[in-house]
């Protein structure tokens, strides 16, 4: 593979990273949670997608990905609200709230395996088999929607967080919730939009990915990368889980073709925790989510 | 920043040591009076047992959640397994190294308290992953994902120790050791820093505890019972592999130590034996084994927050406090 092409994976793979680090980000934001089931979400979503094509197939792959989006977006205020916000509210300890994201994460991954079955399935759809030549290199033609779709998302947040009243509101109780509070905003109505909003962007993380890999109950395991993704990007900040998320993808493309493919999560992680060594804020500082 | 965690859940030295002596007393009489297939899970829940307990006082005790605990296990295992068939040194030697090439390798990782809270937690995930992969792929060295067999009988001066009674004998003495080693350093003027770092970090540094130095000492502390344990599992397999320590199996760690209460090693004890025990009953179920766990952790984070040996202290305080002060109740 030439380098270009070889970029070009690493920084379309890294946009999946990236997407689920946004997710950890946003509720890290508003919540100080950190929300280990995040990347279940993506999963989830990606079985969602599934499940729409097999009821209905030829389905155009836009209409599935928002159907998989609202589905998950759903899941994740039910379980914001069920099981997080009482919690929160009774003043559990952050290691406590750690463990009941990580039973929630086990209980989504194997939960899905009961559901659809412990075989990886595949998506259906002429997509997943579209090739685009990059200066003579076959890429997936996934790669370049996967590219679109992160541009504008980042367009869609900037405009949410920075000129909606919902954003500025959400930003509002992540800075100092009682103070939000006072002014009018509902803290749980943000903090459940919180989660919806990063669940649904886990499952499209999760739609986006599943054409070019197999989609099954184990797939969050690519998501674990993610929280090194969002770990060196700064966590907290969307433009890091970014900037983070695109050099992982970079980093491990070049590190496992350097080291030897199998080590590809070492080298993640690895890199991870020397940018943490070097950066102990991560490489954007701790943001605030614009 | 949230709320410091709730008080350890037995406090008393007293009722630590009584607790202690009846969670041992069940340990060592019950596998032999049942007998069986029971001597072998329980030697296995011992083993697990030593390494919750390393886990519990990190977790519990100092607040400091690692998410790779389980790495230290295989780093035990793998070095147990190697010294006594490579170079063919007896157990007993190998379990000490084992235990501390485990505690070198947790006072390395111990480097990253620097980090904060987040930070450090995801640093402690990455670090077991890197594990993982280590002994999955570093082929010349642990055999791949075949493992490494043939492991030499358990023997212990010149005593055969192999079979499943003699084998859970080893085991539960290492788990006796270990608890009452952590008992009472947890009575002590360490354990009592450990606890206020625990409670509230910065209190804990306003009162002249070196933090960094502490943090750094409970984790290796708790590194070392896990390599320790971790010399046990190449005798009860037969076999080490690295599907025992998948970070599948660093949450199961977790949630042994959260069932059975948050900060309680008699509870670490609990937790472990009813994670290893209930899967045995479900059988039919063994494919949903972390389903059954995911719910497990669920439900105890939101109706037993304190865990077994909390709520159960808590009762048992309730109790007490009707008996003797009838009279302020009534008021």
């Amino acid at each position: 593979m030439s380098l270009l092409a070889q970029l070009f994976s690493g920084i379309a793979i890294g946009c999946i990273y990236g997407l689920v680090a946004i997710g950890f980000s946003m509720i890290y934001r508003a919540m100080g949670l950190v929300n280990f089931a995040q990347a279940e979400f993506m999963m989830i979503g990606a079985f969602f997608g599934y499940s729409v094509l097999t009821a209905m197939p030829g389905m155009p792959f836009l209409a599935v990905l928002v159907i998989a989006c609202v589905g998950t977006a759903v899941l994740g205020a039910i379980l914001e609200r069920i099981a997080f916000r009482p919690a929160i509210r009774r003043g559990a300890s952050d290691i406590y709230l750690v463990l009941l994201t990580l039973g929630i994460g086990m209980v989504l991954s194997n939960g899905a395996r009961l559901i659809w079955g412990a075989n990886p399935v595949v998506y259906q759809i002429p997509l997943a088999h579209d090739i685009t030549r990059l200066a003579g290199y076959p890429l997936p033609t996934m790669y370049f929607y996967i590219l679109a779709f992160m541009v504008l998302l980042l367009i869609a947040l900037q405009w949410f967080f920075t000129r909606s009243w919902t954003g500025l509101a959400l930003r509002a109780v992540a800075e100092d919730r009682k103070t939000a509070q006072l002014m009018g905003v509902e803290a749980g109505f943000a903090s459940s939009f919180s989660f919806a909003i990063a669940s649904a962007i886990g499952a499209a993380a999760g739609v986006l990915y599943a054409p070019i890999i197999y989609v099954s109950f184990d797939m969050g395991a690519v998501g674990i990368k993610a929280f090194a993704a969002a770990v060196m990007g700064g966590f907290g900040s969307i433009a890091g889980a970014v900037v983070g998320g695109v050099g992982l993808g970079v980093a491990e493309m070049v590190g496992g073709q350097l080291l030897a493919p199998e080590y590809q999560d070492s080298v993640a992680f690895a890199v991870m925790i020397l940018v943490l060594l070097l950066r102990p804020n991560g490489l954007i500082g701790k943001g605030i989510a614009k | 920043m949230s709320p410091p965690t709730p008080i350890p859940a037995d406090a008393r030295p007293r009722q630590q040591w009584l607790l202690a002596a009846l969670v041992l007393g069940c340990v060592w009489i019950l596998p032999y009076a049942l007998g069986g297939f029971w001597l072998y899970l329980g030697a296995i829940i011992a083993c697990y047992a030593v390494a919750a307990l390393g886990l519990q006082i990190m977790v519990g005790l100092a607040g400091q959640l690692s998410l790779g605990h389980i790495a230290f296990v295989g780093i035990g295992a793998y070095t147990g397994a190697l010294l006594e068939k490579e170079l063919g040194l007896p157990f007993l030697i190998a379990s000490i190294g084992a235990a501390l090439l485990a505690g070198f390798f947790g006072l390395l990782m111990a480097q990253l308290i620097r980090l904060s809270g987040v930070y450090f937690k995801i640093a402690t995930f990455g670090f077991g992953i890197i594990c993982y992969q280590l002994m999955h792929n570093w082929k010349s060295v642990t055999g791949g994902s075949f493992g490494i067999s043939g492991i030499p009988p358990l023997e212990i001066l010149g005593v055969d120790f192999s079979a499943p009674s003699g084998m859970f004998a080893i085991a539960a003495s290492f788990l006796t050791i270990t608890y009452l080693l952590f008992l009472r350093m947890t009575n002590s003027r360490v354990g009592r820093a450990f606890q206020a770092l625990g409670q509230n970090e910065i209190a804990a540094r306003s009162i002249g505890i070196p933090v960094e130095r502490y943090k750094m000492a409970v984790i290796t502390l708790g590194c070392i019972a896990a390599g320790w344990a971790g010399a046990l599992i190449p005798h009860i397999y037969q076999y080490v592999s690295p599907e025992n320590f998948t970070w599948h199996e660093s949450l199961v760690l977790l949630i042994m130590i959260t069932i059975g209460g948050h900060g309680s090693l008699a509870g670490a004890v609990i937790g472990t034996a009813l994670l290893i025990i209930i899967p045995e009953y479900l059988r039919d179920l063994a494919e949903y084994k972390m389903l059954v766990y995911g719910l497990l952790l669920i439900v105890s984070m939101t109706l037993l927050p304190r865990g077994i040996a909390g709520t159960g202290k808590a009762l048992f305080d309730r109790f007490r406090a009707k008996e003797l002060q009838p009279v302020q109740e009534a008021a």
